[in-house]
């Protein structure tokens, strides 16, 4: 049984800890363990953080990669920021030998340092390498009902010289795993539009702007569902449609699925397990 | 009316991390052409990176403009040269945020981060949803490791930013 370290990151074990309930249990079921990584911090996330000061942004990563290194497996992050901060952290440190003697300089004031002996997956990549055949086999419950569309968001994919998960312009990575459940993935124009939560702190009236360009473009299509596998993706579509809706007068009710969700019905774990009752915007006949 | 301008900007950019790229630049407009917000918002990528290479340092550090990215990595990602465009803004917000110029919002997640190694801190809300979803209440994070967070602490105090931290060491 091949086991990683989990990252947690903050969003989702402050905020969406079903994604968290549900991801575990999901893994297990097709043969991934996973390890706490003891006393890790926020990733730091790559929008605020990153904007504000580079130096800490990096040293705060490199702590964490640290931890990861001591338990001596893979980071299995399930978040896009996570996974975005950490792979560039790990990318520059392990390329950089300048950049990794000053960090490392910084992380000796707290007994750490960075070595560069592992590497960092997102749970939609090791989804996908577990392949069709296991996941197949395991399905119990088709999803035969679900037109789903993929939301697979910018730092899944983005920027490619750095994260190799699926094409940075055409990723079919999500699609291809709703397949194997038995649901249809249903293709869109806007699929790689960012979903807009990275201005939301400074212009909320311009994110709803571009959320509803996605949603709008959602409802000229067959979809009756959107999946994502980045919890501030999914925290926009769930609880931002309603204000969507609001603000310019029309009506978005897409039931929103986490990746792992989804698999977790399909799987057989029931929706309360899922914890499908914790989304703002209903879920229905599933 | 002539703006003015610093000659040293371009080098103050080039040696910030993400802003190495920025030369590269030969105003195509392929990064303004892909940008989400540029439909919403006056924001236009390749007029900041334009300034900047003018050296029109006040202009494009005390402006909205380079906070309105969503850092989408789309520009990037396209760019003919390679310049690492959303880099590049990040880069610009770092010296923007030296200056003093950093969002209210943003600064706040700086303090929350600060003050609890997270950027969203764990409510009795959170730890009660915990325990109904058979998780623990407080997972093993820094949140639950003093020790854990003053090694965060100590690495953020040696930043390049710690006067974001005066109000929040204040309040102890």
């Amino acid at each position: 049984m091949k086991e990683y370290a989990l990252f947690l990151g903050c969003l989702i074990p402050a905020r969406l800890p079903h994604i968290e309930a549900i991801s575990v249990k999901v893994l297990d079921k097709l043969g991934i363990k996973t390890k706490d990584i003891v006393n890790a911090s926020c990733c730091p996330d790559p929008v605020v953080m990153k904007s504000l000061d580079f130096h800490s942004w990096l040293a705060i990563a490199a702590r964490n990669l640290s931890l990861a290194e001591e338990t001596g497996a893979d980071i299995l992050t399930l978040c896009s920021g996570c996974f975005s901060t950490l792979s560039k952290a790990n990318h520059l440190l392990k390329h950089n030998a300048e950049l990794k003697g000053e960090v490392n300089k910084l992380l000796s004031e707290i007994n750490r340092s960075f070595s560069g002996k592992i590497n960092v997956k997102h749970v939609v990549e090791i989804i996908r390498d577990i392949g069709k055949e296991t996941i197949e086999q395991q399905v119990k419950k088709p999803l035969k009902q679900l037109k789903v569309a993929s939301h697979p968001g910018c730092h899944l994919v983005r920027p490619s010289n750095i994260l190799h998960v699926d094409d940075p312009n055409t990723p079919t990575i999500q699609d291809e795993i709703v397949s194997w459940v038995g649901a249809e993935p249903v293709n869109y124009a806007l699929k790689m539009l960012c979903c807009g939560v990275g201005i939301k702190m400074v212009d909320p009236e311009a994110n709803l702007s571009l959320l509803r360009e996605k949603l709008a473009n959602l409802k000229e299509t067959e979809a009756n569902c959107i999946v994502t596998s980045c919890p501030f993706c999914f925290m926009q579509f769930d609880k931002e449609q309603r204000e969507v809706s609001r603000k310019f007068g029309e009506s978005y009710t897409f039931p929103v699925f986490y990746i792992t969700e989804l698999l977790g019905l399909a799987l057989g774990f029931s929706p309360e397990e899922v914890g499908l009752h914790l989304h703002t915007t209903p879920v229905k006949e599933v | 009316m002539s703006k003015k301008r610093d000659p040293k900007f371009r080098k103050e950019i080039l040696s910030t991390p993400g802003g190495e790229t920025i030369q590269h630049c030969y105003q195509c407009g392929s990064c303004t052409g892909g940008c989400p917000t540029s439909f919403y918002t006056n924001f236009r990528v390749r007029k900041v990176i334009h300034q900047s290479l003018l050296g029109l340092r006040d202009d494009v550090l005390s402006g909205n403009d380079i906070w309105m990215c969503t850092v989408c990595f789309t520009c990037q990602e396209r760019c003919p040269t390679g310049v690492e465009v959303t880099d590049l803004m990040l880069a610009l917000r770092n010296l923007a945020t030296k200056e003093g110029y950093a969002p209210a919002p943003l600064k706040n997640v700086f303090k929350a981060l600060f003050e609890t190694g997270h950027e969203f801190p764990f409510t009795g809300y959170t730890r009660k949803l915990r325990r109904e979803l058979g998780l623990s209440e407080t997972p093993p994070l820094t949140i639950s490791s003093p020790k854990a967070l003053e090694e965060v602490q100590k690495l953020m105090k040696m930043g390049g930013v710690s006067h974001l931290l005066k109000s929040s060491e204040m309040k102890k």
